[in-house]
């Protein structure tokens, strides 16, 4: 039986935004003030039964992995790092994730701005609102689209190698392309393609290559319909893509 | 149960209005006859709201069983009037084995309260709905910044039922008292009879059914007869507490015999048009819920925010309510007055709800769309602009108009009567036109602009679809992934200038073919048409392109030189003018421009022209 979770309207996050503004974010105050009034909460009419407790469940954990890398001390770029592929990992399993639920912005804005608020505040200092908002940078939904995304699946070895070999800057690059975050298999053939030949540059060259390709590939995908090429044929086009793509920065450099 | 009697509206001697000229009141409204009753009935609904909570409305459509159809015929409509017309439509609608019937239900409302007689005088504070609805016709708006403005929607009603007859089952209070009220209504041509008295006179073709008002008309059947009748017919029940309004719509001319589809293009049509007042960040106050049943089993109406494109459009208007997000000011300059605020956003085409994958279907594959609401948040029309080149993406808007006063007035007496469109041309000579004008040029040149960001655009007015629906059917022809490629068909959409009245046009450029241009490079061949350029000076006609990405255009930074597109060329066939670059001089001629751009072999590339009257200066 799905399980489904609370949701917190847009509206609702503006209100406990603009509540929370003059003190630091707490996980004691807003949560109970707001479920205590109710307003901008909401489940889902029918499709499940509602599990008041999954939510809380969901936080504590994230709590719980945030805890193992400095939570609530402050934390360094490192121990954020760990928690985001930990998180993400964590998050691409749950059960209470694995329905359609995991889909939609407001159970992910009223996981960030009810249920955990503080693990937002710890990971990202100064959070901007749209950390807390449903989206592609909502802070825990981002982490969730990664999992799913570079899930290599059930069985395998190395399960979640891919987490774990693209940086920040490579992720954003990723899943923040609409046209490239939208296509689940063009976004892992691009994290396995990186894996296979990030080693061949120098540190001071990864990230240009990255971007580079990452654009050609958008450009790409513009004039043939990637996501129509079956798996190989996808690798094999984003590794050409990447090949060209050092080519020329090496040529450039 | 009680018989209704039949009463048929003589003219008085002062004249009234016939059958036909009532019909004629709604104009010709741009929406198909659905569109236009659960627009005009759910307007209606939402200005005779009350409470705390926003109107809940159910939406029926089902087969009457054979009691039900009994008790219609000979408990409701027992006697049918005397003209020939009436009789036959009625008689072959009452005839219909499984005769359906279309029901709007509103709860939550007023109910058609105040007096029942059109001459009654009106208490302190009470509002003659129902004489408005059942008897007056064009009773103006007392609802302030409300939906509706002429009261001419109910001629709607009738015009869907193919026997033109409506049944009216309401509960309100009247007199500080519950009151429910039965009704029955039929509107035919004009004709004349002999009344049954041997005298000969003429009758307008407006037809009732109630109980007598011991004098020379029909009253409602009231209290529990009423809603025992109702029943009878199968309408909702309702106690003395649920006030509100069912209107049943007998024998409707839906536009398909299936009834999926047609109950598809009630949830089509339903969250088209009232989708600002169905989202979820929607104040309690103002939601409306709505209800949906065929032959008795529930519908589910998905959440606009489940329905794309309504996603796009609902985040915009979510913008426009928390005054968050990106919004644009549409302001009039002389006198300057703040018309409204524009909310877009853009995103990949969502899957559309299987209710709206139809021929007929209003919502577009591809969305390229500004809503036009007022402070009311009810869709007046949407406005179409233009598409992202890639089919794979897509735009919405809303346009709320100013709340102040004077501004929302102007643009609710700019509404037809069906309440579709805004025509600044309907009002008198003054601001409030000259506002309603500023605002729809302003809509309308963002709408066609949106989608080739400013930042990219040229200073004299940028024209030109990229090359991307092109180009796409090529790669997908050349990467064996079949299917036809994203974009729409070419041409078709006119428009393009040089933004000056009078001077020097530039239509937009349309792609024309693929050719080798020789060294392994291939050439698009667009083609723009120049117009009223004889005037003696010479214009010079800029040409430049550009790379497409994620539906936008983006630069060529951090890339090879190789996916710089270039113009190879460009000229006048019939004439002598030609160049080889991207900048073409012309004097004197108008006509076709045919340009030639090489393709980077692995983008997609768009074109924008304009004519550089600085540089020909």
């Amino acid at each position: 039986m799905v399980a489904l979770l609370s949701r917190l309207s847009p509206v609702g996050v503006q209100v406990v935004l603009s509540e929370a503004s003059e003190e630091p974010l707490s996980v004691a105050r807003i949560p109970q003030d707001l479920l205590n009034r109710g307003e901008h909460l909401s489940f889902a009419s029918s499709g499940g039964t509602v599990n008041r407790e999954s939510a809380f469940r969901i936080a504590a954990s994230l709590r719980n992995i945030a805890s193992q890398y400095g939570f609530p001390s402050e934390s360094d770029t490192q121990q954020r790092g760990a928690f985001d592929r930990d998180a993400s990992i964590a998050l691409a399993q749950m059960e209470e994730l694995l329905s359609g639920e995991a889909l939609r912005d407001d159970v992910w804005a009223c996981l960030t701005t009810v249920m955990a608020p503080d693990v937002v505040a710890w990971r990202f200092p100064s959070p901007s609102p749209e950390r807390f908002h449903g989206g592609v940078r909502n802070a825990f939904q981002r982490l969730w689209v990664r999992g799913v995304t570079l899930d290599r699946g059930e069985g395998n070895e190395r399960r979640w190698e891919l987490l774990g070999c693209l940086k920040e800057d490579a992720m954003v690059q990723i899943f923040e392309r609409p046209a490239i975050a939208a296509n689940a298999p063009l976004a892992r053939a691009i994290a396995e393609a990186w894996l296979l030949v990030k080693g061949r540059f120098s540190k001071g060259l990864r990230e240009l290559i990255f971007r580079t390709a990452i654009k050609m590939i958008r450009l790409r995908n513009e004039i043939v319909d990637l996501s129509a090429l079956e798996e190989d044929g996808l690798q094999c086009e984003v590794l050409r893509v990447f090949g060209n793509a050092e080519e020329w920065v090496e040529k450039e450099l | 149960m009680t018989r209704l009697r039949l009463f048929s509206e003589p003219f008085a001697k002062t004249g009234n209005i016939a059958g036909e000229g009532f019909r004629r009141l709604l104009g010709r409204p741009s929406l198909g006859l659905l569109q236009t009753v659960i627009r005009e009935s759910l307007q209606n609904t939402l200005d005779a709201t009350e409470g705390k909570l926003g109107p809940s409305v159910v939406l029926r459509l089902r087969s009457l069983n054979s009691e039900e159809l009994g008790s219609l015929r000979s408990c409701v409509l027992p006697e049918l009037p005397p003209a020939s017309a009436s009789v036959a439509a009625l008689e072959e609608s009452l005839g219909r084995n499984g005769l359906r019937v279309l029901e709007i239900c509103d709860f939550g409302t007023s109910g058609l309260g105040g007096p029942v007689s059109a001459d009654s005088p009106l208490v302190d504070g009470e509002a003659p709905d129902f004489v408005n609805f059942i008897r007056n016709v064009g009773a103006a708006r007392d609802t302030p910044h409300g939906g509706g403005t002429y009261g001419y929607g109910k001629t709607s009603l009738y015009a869907m039922s193919r026997c033109s007859t409506i049944v009216v089952d309401s509960v309100t209070r009247h007199m500080e008292r519950p009151s429910r009220r039965f009704i029955a209504c039929h509107l035919g041509d004009a004709f004349d009879s002999s009344g049954g008295i041997g005298e000969s006179k003429r009758f307008t073709g407006r037809h009732w059914w109630g109980v007598t008002d011991g004098v020379d008309g029909v009253d409602p059947l009231e209290g529990s007869e009423a809603g025992c009748l109702a029943e009878s017919l199968g309408m909702v029940r309702r106690s003395e507490e649920e006030l509100g309004t069912s209107v049943m719509i007998v024998d409707p001319a839906l536009t398909s015999e299936d009834p999926q589809q047609s109950i598809n293009e009630l949830i089509e049509t339903l969250l088209w048009n009232f989708w600002p007042r169905m989202t979820r960040s929607t104040p309690l106050d103002r939601r409306l819920t709505v209800r949906l049943e065929l032959e008795g089993e529930e519908i589910q109406v998905p959440d606009p925010e489940e329905y794309p494109p309504l996603d796009l459009f609902s985040e915009a208007l979510d913008d426009l309510r928390s005054g968050s997000g990106d919004t644009t000011e549409v302001q009039c300059l002389r006198p300057r007055t703040h018309l409204g605020r524009i909310a877009i956003r853009k995103g990949v085409c969502g899957v559309r709800d299987p209710s709206c994958i139809r021929e007929s279907s209003v919502v577009p594959d591809q969305c390229s769309h500004i809503a036009l609401v007022r402070p009311v948040e009810l869709v007046v029309k949407y406005v179409e602009g233009e598409p992202f080149a890639d089919s794979r993406f897509e735009w919405a808007g809303v346009f709320r108009c100013s709340d102040e006063s004077d501004v929302e007035e102007a643009f609710a007496s700019a509404e037809p009567p069906a309440h579709d469109d805004w025509i600044p041309d309907n009002l008198p000579k003054g601001h409030p036109k000259t506002w309603v004008r500023v605002a729809l040029r302003k809509i309308h040149e963002l709408a066609k602009d949106f989608a080739m960001p400013v930042g990219e655009r040229a200073t004299h007015g940028e024209v030109g679809p990229p090359l991307a629906r092109a180009a796409a059917k090529l790669g997908r022809i050349l990467d064996r992934a079949s299917g036809a490629g994203p974009g729409r068909s070419p041409g078709g959409r006119g428009g393009g200038s040089t933004g000056k009245t009078g001077g020097p046009r530039l239509s937009k450029p349309v792609f024309e073919r693929l050719e080798s241009g020789g060294n392994g490079e291939t050439l698009a061949f667009f083609r723009v048409n120049l117009s009223n350029a004889v005037d003696g000076r010479q214009k010079i006609l800029v040409a430049e392109p550009h790379l497409v990405a994620d539906g936008g255009t983006t630069t060529t930074s951090g890339l090879s030189p190789d996916y710089q597109p270039v113009v190879r060329g460009m000229r006048m066939p019939g004439h002598d003018v030609a160049a080889d670059g991207g900048v073409l001089r012309v004097t004197d001629v108008d006509g076709e421009v045919e340009i030639a751009v090489s393709i980077p072999p692995e983008a997609a590339v768009g074109l924008r022209v304009w004519i550089d009257s600085d540089r020909a200066a």
